[in-house]
């Protein structure tokens, strides 16, 4: 029986040898695909484009006075101002979006495209991306992740915070966000290498992108005008120089449509969808400000988008047109105070008795809410608006009578553009609404400052829907200052009143990333991660 | 009815309008434990058991009916067992196990803080609810199930009435063993293990309903209504042929064991959504206009060589040697195989060495093992999607976008994980065995844990990432206590006591990490931080002064640390012990059982949520004033606060329960063989009658005994806790 030990220890020890058992594919999970096009990729950022900006509904349109509740406040940051367990949740996921979402994607389309040949072209349309996106973060939050952010898979877990200076201009390591632009520009211009071969926006159209670039570009510069005049205007000649979305084909606009099985959600109008939702949930409806300035900007007229894009429902969905009626409801009051500002309505008598808080102006079914409306990511209009500020401030050559015809280029654009939302304003109408439109800079309705406050303000009445443009053109400018004089006062804000500089840091970035957490709360002017805080572009105002 | 329990102070002459549209009494009259029921639960078996000297089987039936407190949710079980064994040869012998059980649920409630469970919005109802109307709203469709405009809050007896849902399982499992004896003391045996199982859940969403939803690829109201379905099939194939060698030279006994082993699992999910039907009370999926359908698998693979060696001496001095290589297809191909070892060994001291009368028994034990372990599929690799049904776009083509399907960072280099444990015990017994301690002393240390570590920071572009995390140890003592300090002819009384006190500590977790949040939650996450205790919570907290009292700000509100970064407690318990006693006195006995976990802290979600909706007691103070005539601070701004405040809503977790009381009898021979019984027993169970103790009556603090890893000390809402009163009664004939 010993011989049986021995055969057996032997037996069993020459298993021991380590030999690899090779299992094959059956870790392979058969229903994913572990290889892509930079191509696809590609196509869902863009397509992510179409939507409003992370964080759209819940806190910049009703912080610029486009929307408001009567219903429910407790998400709604922009109306409250406060700092609790669900504004950090909104934080969180707003952070997460840019990272996780898009530049994630951004970064592995790179390393896709640094195996291919002749991809300059492409790289010129992924910087533009990037510098859209990269911009549309600092803007919210201040110093933010940049050229290390969504790299994880190329090795950098912790990423290191950028100031906004070092974001729009770089530093010697990296390029900002304007030299982006410009290098893309000149690349499309130059280079002969190919586009992606088709996108949602222009179908591969190399000058509509060069187009593109340069109106992002025009917007950039302008954006830090206020700290840095003369990078603005290098850029903005340089923008201008190589052609910017001036006409009705060349406008950077996203189709939607109801989607079914197999379509991405974004295809799906986020914000007719979004919103549809908050009217039922929250009761939102067109903000005081907002409805007050379409009625009467125009000493005479009423703008003649209002009737196209508000509406007022009773509660049996009957439409009533009598828009020299409609008001907005106050931002920043109480959902207890609600009863009391429909007291001080004429409702009843306006529309019909007893429609309560449906008599506020709410967003157009045929319109706003319509499934299939475009979203515009850059308009001609907001090009103009932009082109005569930039006139006014000495950036481009021209007198204030060229100023004054971009006005209302830009006004005449603004209005055509209600055709993306399925409506039309016959161009006699817009010609009348022009003719009698007071000068640039001599409006005196609603209290309007100077010339700048009405390119702004227009722009705001243009922009519904991408409400960050007019939070960052409010922060550098206090402008429309319709806003400025109804600040949103409500008793659970932590601002005193003041519209927030930035959205606070997420908490689980400060607990995760912990040690560039200490090193960029240094870059806020305030050290302290809360609304209070000037970004580097903007007016002073909290600091 | 308000958003939330804040406001004017309960009036009975005035009026509030309910969310039917009814008007009534602004008058306190909502009782949460009304909405529950009592519940039932009864359990039968039969068996039948036989054989001979060569051949035994034996045959169960049983079935368990139970009804849950909450309403409309029971479910139905049915078990089937058949065991054969016996030996066909003197050489060859058998073993062959079926057994088959069938689960039948409806109406589960979905299970933590969500849409789909009712027990999510009673906490914060406001106090002149009514519930008669709720649930007179539930039966009725056409209210469409929201409760206010609650981010989708659901009526939660729309839920029960309208929302219907079931799960069936139906399992299988067999064993079946052949041995045969080569020689006297050589056999070697075939075993084959199976387990099968089919588990299908159904949802529906019944037409009429009000909340918006994503079903079926699209979010929308639910007014069409939608159904969802899911089938998963599993079946698990376990192989292992292994030879036993004993042999008796002198006073060393030796006993081999060898054996190999082959594993496979494969699990397959299908499932189907469908939603908007156009037919009315038509929920099949060919009657809707959105579908989606998905399919999944989940397929593993093992090897394992393995033996062991015991070594005995003279019935006093045991020695165990074991060793094991599994090979794994989870793991990366050059790190997919690891082997394990084991020592142990015990010494009957007893049997040598004089010992006085009293001291009957002593036994020391030591071991040493390793344990290795691998992970779950699919993990090692980064997957993509695409979107088949493409984009659309504006100049008529078509473009097929693809993102990228995970948020988890694939691994870079995975490791198997293994567990070094040393253990050493004594077990020592006095009078006769009437009195024994057995002390142990345990020493685990896990290195390279694979987790799905929260980490990196989101800004990196992923939320989480599979790594071999570092180490943890954990090490303490664990005591049984038994004795019979009553031992006559009609009366025993045996009690026995268990205390274990367990330190754990991370020893090291990754070289640029150094700590892990394990779970997150608004305003506070659990912590796995390299230095400290396994377990430990932080989250804000007040700002103090420096005489201890909170901080305030000019109006008088109080200020918090918005870093999230306090140090609030640890989540595991310092000390867990129990008792039992038996005292049986003739034919009857009366055990109780008490349980008991000390030392620890939990944070509780719905805390947070009734100070947000006002619905906590801690909101009352200062009400009356401030609704009067506007003095003193703001409840519902001081509320907000105190929910985002983590300090605020955690409680001492610690608790001394008595698990259950049971009696007992036995009825006597000579009555029950008239009924042609051979024994009965008949018993009483309490089960969780009352607490002991309770270091915090906010709520059940046994919530932490089904908690998930990395969620133990977060109370997430859920039923109350259930005390009950039961009868069994067994008879054999």
């Amino acid at each position: 029986m010993r011989k049986h030990i021995y055969s057996l220890i032997v037996l069993f020890s020459l298993a021991f040898t380590a030999c690899d058992r090779d299992f094959g594919d059956i870790n392979n999970d058969p229903n994913k695909i572990t290889d892509i096009s930079a191509e696809s990729l590609f196509h869902n950022v863009v397509g992510t484009l179409g939507q409003t900006a992370p964080g759209e509904n819940q806190c910049f349109s009703p912080m610029m006075q486009y929307m408001a509740t009567t219903n429910g406040n407790y998400d709604v940051i922009g109306n409250t101002y406060t700092l609790d367990g669900t504004a950090m949740n909104i934080f969180s996921s707003v952070w997460r979006s840019y990272c996780v979402d898009f530049l994630r994607y951004i970064n592995q389309m790179e390393v896709f495209l640094e195996e291919e040949e002749k991809t300059a072209g492409k790289m010129a349309q992924i910087n533009i991306l990037r510098a859209i996106l990269s911009g549309q973060y600092s803007d919210t939050f201040g110093p933010a992740p940049y050229d290390e952010a969504g790299r994880a898979l190329q090795g950098i877990s912790y990423p290191v915070y950028r100031s906004e200076k070092e974001i729009y201009l770089g530093n010697g390591n990296f390029k900002g966000i304007l030299e982006l632009l410009d290098d893309a520009i000149t690349t499309l211009q130059t280079s002969s290498d190919p586009l992606f071969d088709d996108d949602i926006l222009y179908g591969a159209d190399r000058d509509k992108w060069i187009k593109f670039g340069a109106s992002l570009l025009l917007r950039k510069a302008m954006q830090i005008s206020n700290v840095e005049p003369e990078i603005t205007k290098k850029y903005v000649t340089k923008a201008v120089a190589a052609g910017v979305i001036l006409t009705e084909n060349d406008i950077a606009k996203v189709n939607h449509q109801k989607t079914v099985t197999g379509q991405p959600s974004y295809l799906d109008n986020s914000l007719a969808s979004d919103l549809i939702y908050r009217v039922g949930a929250r009761g939102y409806c067109y903000g005081r400000s907002y409805i007050t300035a379409m009625k009467e900007y125009h000493p005479t007229m009423i703008d003649p988008r209002l009737k196209h894009m508000a509406a007022v429902y009773d509660a049996d969905g009957t439409y009533y047109d009598n828009i020299e009626d409609y008001e907005g409801m106050k931002n920043g009051c109480e959902m207890d105070d609600v009863p009391a500002v429909l007291a001080e309505m004429t409702f009843d008598t306006d529309f019909t008795p007893g429609i309560g808080t449906n008599g506020f102006a709410t967003f157009k079914t045929e319109t706003i809410l319509n499934a299939n409306s475009y979203y515009i990511v850059v308009g001609a209009h907001e090009v103009y608006f932009l082109l005569t500020e930039a006139v006014l401030k000495g950036y481009l050559p021209g007198t204030t009578a060229d100023a004054d015809q971009y006005y209302r280029e830009g006004i005449r654009m603004a209005m055509r553009a209600i055709q993306y939302m399925h409506a039309t304003i016959p161009e006699s109408e817009i010609d009348n609404y022009l003719a009698t439109l007071p000068a640039l800079g001599s409006n005196t309705t609603l209290s309007l400052r100077d010339a700048l406050d009405e390119i702004i303000t227009q722009k705001w009445l243009s922009m519904f829907g991408n409400g960050i443009q007019i939070w960052n053109d409010w922060r550098r400018t206090h402008y429309p200052s319709i806003l400025t004089d109804n600040p949103i006062e409500n008793k659970l804000g932590v601002t005193n009143g003041k519209v927030p500089g930035r959205l606070p840091f997420p908490q689980d970035e400060i607990t995760m990333n912990s040690e560039q957490y200490e090193k960029e709360v240094q870059m806020l002017a305030s050290r302290n991660n809360n609304y209070t805080n000037d970004l580097w572009w903007a007016k002073p105002y909290h600091n | 009815m308000s958003e939330d329990a804040y406001g004017m102070r309960l009036n009975p002459s005035l009026n509030s309008v309910f969310i039917d549209g009814s008007e009534h009494a602004y008058v306190s009259r909502y009782k949460p434990m009304d909405f529950y029921n009592n519940g039932f639960n009864t359990a039968n078996t039969v068996s039948i058991t036989g054989g001979s000297s060569k051949a035994a089987f034996r045959f169960s039936y049983g079935n368990e009916y139970y009804k849950d407190i909450t309403p409309e949710f029971n479910y139905m079980k049915h078990n089937l067992l058949m065991r054969m064994n016996g030996e066909l040869t003197s050489r060859l012998s058998y073993d062959f196990k079926i057994n088959f059980n069938t689960t039948n649920a409806d109406q589960r409630p979905q299970s933590g803080h969500g849409q789909f469970n009712p027990a999510t919005v009673l906490p914060i109802l406001p106090a002149d609810t009514d519930l008669e109307k709720l649930k007179a709203m539930g039966r009725d469709i056409s209210t469409g199930g929201l409760i206010n405009t609650w981010d989708g809050a659901l009526n939660p007896y729309y839920i029960l009435y309208q929302y219907k849902s079931n799960d069936q399982t139906f399992a299988g499992n067999g064993l079946a063993m052949i041995s045969y004896k080569i020689l006297k003391n050589l056999k070697v045996t075939y075993r084959q293990g199976i387990e099968l199982s089919d588990f299908n859940t159904h949802r529906t969403v019944p037409q009429g309903s009000g909340f918006r939803m994503n079903m079926a690829g699209r979010t929308d109201y639910m007014t069409q209504g939608g159904i969802f379905k899911n089938n998963t099939k599993f079946i698990l194939l376990n192989t292992d042929v292994f030879g036993e060698y004993n042999l008796q030279a002198g006073k060393f006994s030796f006993d081999v064991m060898a054996g190999f082993n082959h594993w496979s699992q494969k699990r397959r999910d299908m499932g189907l959504e469908a939603a908007d039907f156009i037919a009315p009370d038509l929920y099949v999926p060919s009657n809707a206009q959105n579908q989606s359908a998905s399919y999944s698998l989940n397929n593993k693979k093992m090897l394992g060589m393995y033996g062991s060696v015991d070594i005995g001496y003279d019935r006093f001095l045991y020695l165990t040697l074991t060793g094991r290589n599994d090979w794994s297809s989870t793991l990366p191909r050059e790190n997919n195989s690891y082997f394990y070892p084991s020592v142990g060994g015990s010494f009957i001291f007893s049997e040598i060495i004089k010992l006085p009368e009293w001291f009957n028994f002593g036994k020391i034990r030591a071991s040493w093992a390793e344990v290795g372990s691998d992970t779950s599929p699919y993990q090692l690799n980064m997957y993509y999607g695409l979107f088949a049904g493409g984009y659309p776009t504006d100049h008529g083509t078509m473009v097929y976008p693809g993102d990228i399907s995970s948020t988890v960072l694939p691994p870079l280099n995975l490791k198997p994980m293994s567990t070094r444990s040393t253990e050493v015990g004594l077990d020592v017994r006095f009078f006769n065995s009437r009195l024994g301690l057995d002390i142990a002393y345990y020493n685990n240390t896990t290195k390279d844990q694979i987790l799905q570590a929260p980490i990196p920071p989101r800004s990196s572009g992923f939320e989480s990432s599979l790594m071999n995390a570092g180490s943890v140890k954990n090490h303490g003592i664990e005591i049984i206590l038994t004795g019979t300090p009553v031992q006559t002819k009609n009366i025993s009384w045996d009690i026995s006591v268990n205390i274990a006190h367990n330190r754990s500590k991370v020893k090291k977790l990754h070289d640029e990490l150094k700590s892990i949040q394990m779970y997150f939650c608004e305003a506070m996450s659990v912590m796995a931080i390299e230095g400290e205790p396994y377990g430990i919570m932080y989250g804000s907290d007040y700002l103090y002064n420096a005489d201890g009292s909170i901080q305030v700000d000019e109006e008088g509100y109080p200020l918090y640390d918005t870093s999230y970064n306090t140090y609030l407690g640890s989540a595991i318990p310092k000390v867990i012990w129990g008792m039992t006693n038996r005292i049986g006195y003739k034919d009857f006995y009366l055990n109780f059982t008490i349980d008991s976990r000390l030392g620890h802290k939990y944070y509780s979600k719905t805390s947070r949520w009734m100070y947000e909706y006002g619905t906590h007691i801690n909101t009352i103070p200062g009400r009356d004033e401030y609704y009067a005539d506007g003095t003193g601070l703001d409840p519902l701004k001081l509320g907000k606060i105190q929910s985002v405040v983590a300090a605020q809503n955690l409680y001492n977790g610690g608790y001394i329960r008595m698990k259950e009381i049971a009696i007992g009898y036995k009825l006597p021979q000579s009555f029950i063989s008239k009924l042609m019984l051979k024994q009965a027993n008949v018993s009483m169970v309490l089960s969780n009658p009352f607490f002991i103790w309770r270091g915090s009556d906010f709520t059940d603090p046994t919530f932490s005994l089904n908690s998930t890893v990395g969620m133990e000390g977060i109370e997430n809402g859920g039923e109350p806790a259930i005390r009950s009163l039961g009868v069994n009664l067994n008879l054999k004939f």
